[in-house]
């Protein structure tokens, strides 16, 4: 009798349950266009990092933008850890059939350097890029200077004691901050947290003087003027704050520094294989849906081929190989 | 506006979205493994297709449903299914020992729903002022609280102290592993990838809690003496209800605060409830051995963070824990951008999602009280039959947090380590306390000198951190103190 | 005389030693006024600390009632049970793998009511499809040998 109860209740809650699942689930309309096989079956993308994070979104919002593409569905999968280390490694291994996909972001062009996995971008064939969000130096709104050079005139005259939080040593706001301070020869004092938010928040509270992180991170403190933009550190100015500077136009040279988020598949992938996936990427991350999502969220919509991709990686593997052993930040063995 | 709100709330199809956003939820959160958090990050992309308001409010009924559903397993079988219901087990599982069950789960259901409530009214009426005060925290603030945090290990650790407080350390030195939060050095990780970011809370508690108890009711299914259950029906009195009104309403303010902390959340948050509850009660010797207010204390506590958390993610936009984070992308999502400008620009859909947080608790205030008696079958229910199928809800719990094989075999790691603390005495609660507040103890210790340039007067030099500070040292030397006394007062009497 | 606790001690201090001795080869960031050694280091005095109290405590009488604790042995064949299956689970698949174990571990139980031994493995694995998969979208895995 009691069995019989719970099992009822199971079985109820799985009704529902299952109800409430498949009303998530959309119909993937396959459109054979395509003479060679592939794909055949669903391609599965690996997520290197949490479900439910600002990756994570990106990822399941191209893969619906894909899908129709592609004519297959495409499967999202996380695999947490290692400062997404352990995913992007298992992308590296996967077999090199095109059905495994992995999306990449900035740090795997940090990890080796940084001493804390083996892992190169060369391991990976790429196939495009989708999203790049430059530093931004933000400051309290009530702050003493109100333009990149004030602020590094500010720091001059008050050597070390500008407290700049970043989230976390050794990611890339962090290298951000860094780099800023090299490269115009200021002193200031880095303050790692736990991820850009916590930073934000300390920026709010006014414990620390500036966060270098991107402008999705802030824009709603500087929409509602507790903080501002001074400039960003990029070549163009960022899409969702139009009226900030970059660096350069204030006549301050920096290397641009961001993050971005990228689609790879295995090395040996077949180039035909590679190319279709390419192909399919790219018209996704035109849809209107995925520019919608992009926009948003307050993410910089970037597109870059394979090629384009390939090259971006070596450069920015490269720039962070030397700035990371200048700071002598890879001491991890 | 509240009014609107209540205009918006009350359309069937947002009403069902809330029911079946809580009856997931509570499920969620009574399976060992399945956290609030990811409860809520598994079911966000169903929400990207819906209306805002449904949306969004099935992902807060998730939220509340599974931080009250940790409580569920935690009372009857001793595995709470969410850390923030660790401290529930302590005094929930004693009393269904005793054969109370269907009175703790009464007293859990009514302080969780009254704390969730309450701390929903504070967001609506206080949120922004409340929110300036929580800026005030910085890293000597949060490094006082988790102090505070650690020094409760001396009111859970039971029998004996030195075994609480060994547990305590292990669980900081466990929590050590990994890159350490300001250098970014990768400490004790022997070179395994799985390693750096640290062991995952979530299948050490697991291990912790239920593989150990299942181990142990194996044991026991061979040894002579089995106690034979009992549930006896005996219903929540009036008077009893009436005593506890006091600490569920301290603990929703506890709750309420702490929640709205950045960085801080429900686990710590039941624990402290749980201690200040047992420093106002008369008589602490119930304590451990199943009292009603260590039920009603966590548990309005942990139920009130809800609301807590919600305060700096609407007000500031900023995410104070990993399931506001998930709600921050939620709301995006539908473009809704959470920060001080919401009110003025979204108004109608936050007093919306106030009600429906208000609907939220009263649903499942319904369905709790409505499925005790169902709750409590599972009591019914051989051990014999029902250990397999806990070891195998560990199994998967364990595996669906990162996906991760490696945490498959932490949480049996964890379950055979707990099984000998439990066979020796040593309690587990210490270890998971210890866990939580490790890292937010190193990194805001580390950070408070790099903003003080290496001064160490940063720690006693602010208002906060000190009063925290010496609520710690209170807390961990009070009972040494009070023996000393009453031993004194033997000797000379 | 409390030998566990003697035992115990004497474990936790080998451990804390261990322990001490990684924490010898961090480096000594000058980016941080805290090196990465400096908090293991505090909780590892402290838990030594500890232990010594608890070595000490169990040379002094027992109080009586402490020696009576049940026998072990089932719940370890449990362990290994689990163990087995949990290192199985890779090769050969989570639906197999728990199959298995659920219905060896009740047989281990003492469950020997055939409509028990069929209905739970399976009621199991129906509601853990249903939720995991179906509603939550995890994967459980198939196993290498499957795949």
């Amino acid at each position: 009798m009691n069995f019989l109860s719970n099992y009822f209740y199971f079985f109820c809650l799985g009704v529902l349950l299952l109800v409430v699942g498949c009303s998530g689930e959309e119909s993937t309309s396959a459109s054979k266009e395509g003479v060679s096989s592939f794909p055949e079956k669903p391609v599965t993308l690996i997520v290197p990092s949490a479900a439910g994070g600002g990756t994570d979104a990106t990822a399941r919002a191209l893969a619906d933008a894909t899908e129709d593409h592609l004519g297959e569905s495409i499967g999202v999968e996380n695999k947490e850890g290692g400062s997404g280390a352990i995913g992007m490694t298992q992308g590296a291994n996967a077999t090199p059939d095109g059905y495994t996909v992995s999306m990449v972001f900035v740090e795997l062009t940090m990890l080796n350097h940084l001493g804390m996995s083996e892992l190169t971008s060369d391991q990976f064939k790429p196939l495009g890029l989708v999203n790049l969000d430059p530093a931004a130096l933000t400051v309290s709104a009530d702050a003493p200077y109100d333009t990149v050079e004030e602020f590094i005139k500010y720091a001059e005259e008050h050597p070390g004691e500008v407290k700049v939080g970043n989230a976390g040593t050794g990611s890339i706001w962090h290298i951000a901050a860094e780099s800023l301070a090299k490269e115009t020869g200021i002193k200031l004092n880095h303050v790692p947290f736990e991820g850009a938010a916590p930073a934000v928040t300390s920026l709010m509270g006014g414990h620390v003087d500036a966060v270098t992180v991107s402008p999705a991170e802030v824009l709603p403190q500087v929409e509602a003027g507790d903080l501002k933009t001074l400039g960003v550190m990029s070549k163009d100015r960022s899409n969702i704050m139009e009226d900030v500077p970059t660096f350069e136009e204030e006549g301050v040279d920096v290397t641009p520094v961001g993050t971005w988020r990228g689609l790879v598949v295995p090395k040996d992938t077949p180039d035909e294989v590679a190319g279709k996936l390419e192909d399919a990427f790219l018209k996704g991350a035109e849809e209107e849906e995925f520019t919608e999502f992009m926009k948003n969220n307050g993410l910089g919509l970037e597109i870059k081929s394979s090629d384009e991709f390939q090259q971006f990686m070596n450069k920015e593997s490269e720039f962070y190989g030397e700035i990371i052993s200048d700071l002598d930040l890879g001491s991890n063995e | 506006m509240l009014f609107e709100g209540l205009m918006n709330a009350m359309q069937w199809q947002v009403i069902l979205m809330i029911i079946i956003g809580s009856v997931i939820g509570i499920s969620i959160g009574s399976l060992p493994g399945l956290t609030a958090v990811m409860g809520v990050a598994l079911i966000l992309p169903v929400t990207f297709g819906m209306d805002p308001v449904a949306g969004i409010l099935l992902l807060v009924g998730v939220y509340f449903g599974a931080v009250y559903g940790g409580s569920l397993t935690a009372i009857l079988i001793n595995t709470p299914g969410t850390p923030s219901s660790a401290a529930t087990a302590i005094d929930g599982f004693a009393l269904t020992k005793k054969g109370y069950a269907h009175k703790a789960l009464t007293i859990s259901t009514l302080s969780s729903t009254i704390g969730g409530i309450l701390s929903v009214i504070v967001l609506i009426i206080i949120a922004p002022q409340m929110a300036s005060f929580a800026l005030k925290f910085s890293a000597p603030e949060s490094f006082a609280l988790a102090v505070f945090g650690l020094s409760i290990i001396s009111s859970i650790a039971g029998k004996t102290l030195i075994k609480g407080l060994i547990a305590g350390a292990l669980g900081l030195m466990v929590a050590t592993i990994g890159l350490d939060p300001i250098a970014g050095f990768a400490r004790f990780t022997g070179g395994n990838e799985n390693l750096i970011n640290g062991i995952d809370l979530v299948p050490v508690m697991i291990g912790l809690f239920a593989a150990s108890e299942a181990f142990t009711s194996i044991g026991d299914l061979f040894s002579a003496k089995r106690a034979k259950v009992v549930i006896e029906k005996t219903k929540l009195k009036w008077e009893e209800f009436r005593m506890l009104i006091l600490t569920i309403l301290r603990s929703a303010g506890i709750g309420t605060f702490i929640g709205m902390i950045p960085g801080a959340g429900g686990d710590i948050t039941a624990f402290v409830a749980y201690n200040e509850a047992k420093r106002f009660s008369k008589d602490k010797r119930q304590f451990g051995e199943g009292d009603l207010k260590g039920i009603a204390a966590p548990e309005a506590a942990n139920n009130s963070v809800t609301g807590g958390a919600m305060i700096p993610l609407l007000t500031l936009g900023i995410p104070g824990d990993a399931v506001t984070a998930v709600l921050l992308g939620a709301l995006m999502v539908q473009g809704i951008q959470p920060g001080p400008m919401l009110f003025e620009t979204n108004g109608s859909i936050v007093y919306t999602l106030f009600v429906g947080m208000l609907i939220a608790n009263m649903i499942i205030l319904l369905f709790g009280l409505m499925g005790i008696r169902l709750f409590t079958k599972i009591l019914l229910i051989p051990k014999s039959v029902l250990m397999p199928i806990i070891l195998v809800l560990c199994t998967v719990g364990a595996f669906a947090i990162n996906n991760n094989f490696f945490d498959v075999i932490v949480m049996l790691i964890a379950g055979i380590i707990g099984y000998f603390m439990k066979r020796y005495e040593f309690p587990v609660s210490p270890v998971i306390l210890g866990f939580i507040l490790g890292p937010m103890l190193e990194s805001n210790f580390s950070r408070s000198l790099v903003l003080s340039q290496g001064d160490y007067s940063i720690f006693f030099t602010r208002p906060i951190t000190l009063v925290l500070l010496s609520l710690a040292f209170l807390t961990l030397f009070a009972p040494l103190l009070k023996r000393k006394v009453i031993k004194l007062k033997e000797d000379y009497i | 005389m409390n030998r566990p606790n003697l035992f115990i001690g004497v474990i936790l201090i080998i451990g804390c030693s261990i322990y001490f001795y990684e924490t010898m080869s961090f480096p000594s960031s000058d980016l941080q006024m805290t090196s990465p050694a400096f908090i293991p280091r505090v909780y590892c005095i402290l838990l030594f600390i500890l232990s010594a109290f608890l070595i000490a405590g169990s040379f002094k009488r027992e109080e009586g009632g402490g020696g009576s604790r049940p026998p072990f042995l089932h719940s370890l064949m449990a362990m290994g049970m689990t163990s087995l299956y949990i290192i199985a689970i890779p090769f050969l698949g989570f639906y197999i793998t728990t199959v298995l174990f659920i219905v060896a571990l009740l047989y281990f139980a003492k469950v020997k009511n055939y409509a028990v031994l069929t209905s739970i493995p399976i009621g199991t694995l129906a509601f853990l499809y249903l939720f995991f998969v179906k509603v939550l979208n995890v994967g459980l895995p198939v196993g290498s040998l499957f795949q």
